[in-house]
């Protein structure tokens, strides 16, 4: 993403995040609906978290209605996180064949998961709202507190809850959560 | 809009912040490098990452690549730590005791070597070397 010195930082994030958001949808498509191995589902997790932390760059400049999309974001990357999690205890533990049995069944119902969190994600015109608004000049909602700034946000924000989140009280087995540092 | 922030302003702001952060992350895990610290040190690690992939340009390039590769080192090791911590997790959860033993020691041991970069990090005040490698400093304080 090449950023212009020129312009504000406003302008830059109303510039880059909209191409950013396509590509970040494009890639999902690719990696969940594509049927593709587990395994290749790794890189669609990175391009998540960057997805989302640069979002949380630029968030003091949309102001608090960006949470709702980054909100949907940490929920898909919750289930992205409990694939992430059964391959990483496949990665350790897949020596033993009983064990590895069971890993795998419950890799294959979380990837089921994944699938359908993925579907809710990207349903009714999800992606042509994000990049509305993220191509949108919020200036007025940002530093605004949550209560003022909510109005006017729910039509272009992501309509359908996900099934889980890290920060939403969602259990991984890692059970860690990301919101503890959110926003610094 | 805050201002309306030329971007170099913003992006040495934002920065401080990251680095701020993760320089809080890298104490607490030097205290107690549990699996929560270990967590939370990984993601302050890839948000410092990122905003110096996306701000790069306003930062030397030499100094950039060489945190990236420092950071990359950490990455690797915590990974093999959390990894071991999903599986114990894992193997508790189904009751299964079998590799636990294992899994501990190996644990541990990364967890040396995790515990060792990370007084070499914290002894050499990495945060202000960044900061001033990164031209940071002039605009804010340190940890």
């Amino acid at each position: 993403m090449k950023l212009k010195p020129s312009l504000t930082a406003a302008e830059n994030a109303r510039q880059i995040l909209p191409r950013m958001a396509r590509k970040y949808f494009e890639a999902g498509r690719k990696a969940i609906e594509g049927k593709r191995p587990p395994g290749e589902l790794h890189g669609f997790r990175l391009k998540t978290k960057r997805f989302r932390y640069t979002l949380e760059l630029f968030q003091p400049l949309y102001g608090p209605n960006l949470d709702r999309y980054l909100k949907a974001l940490r929920e898909l990357q919750g289930a992205l996180g409990e694939v992430s999690d059964y391959q990483a205890i496949d990665r350790v533990l897949a020596a033993d064949g009983e064990l590895k049995k069971q890993i795998d069944r419950v890799l294959k119902t979380k990837v089921r998961e994944l699938r359908k969190s993925w579907r809710a994600f990207d349903s009714d015109g999800a992606l042509k709202r994000w990049r509305t608004y993220l191509a949108g000049d919020h200036s007025k909602q940002a530093g605004r507190p949550a209560k003022q700034a909510t109005k006017g946000a729910a039509a272009a924000a992501p309509r359908k809850p996900q099934a889980r989140a890290e920060s939403a009280g969602g259990q991984s087995l890692e059970t860690r959560t990301e919101s503890a540092q959110a926003g610094g | 809009m805050t201002g309306q922030p030329a971007l170099q302003d913003y992006a040495v702001e934002q920065m401080n912040r990251l680095l701020t952060t993760l320089a809080v992350q890298v104490h607490r895990a030097a205290k107690k490098p549990g699996p929560d610290q270990i967590h939370d040190l990984r993601v302050s690690i890839r948000r410092f990452s990122q905003g110096l992939n996306l701000f790069g340009g306003f930062f030397p390039k030499s100094e950039a690549k060489k945190i990236h590769r420092t950071l990359k080192r950490m990455m690797g090791l915590t990974s093999s730590i959390r990894d071991r911590d999903i599986a114990i997790d894992f193997l508790a959860a189904s009751q299964h005791t079998a590799h636990k033993p294992r899994l501990s020691r190996e644990r541990s041991r990364y967890q040396r070597q995790f515990s060792q970069m990370l007084r070499r990090w914290t002894a050499s005040d990495f945060s202000a070397q960044w900061r001033n490698g990164l031209a940071l400093s002039a605009t804010r304080g340190r940890v």
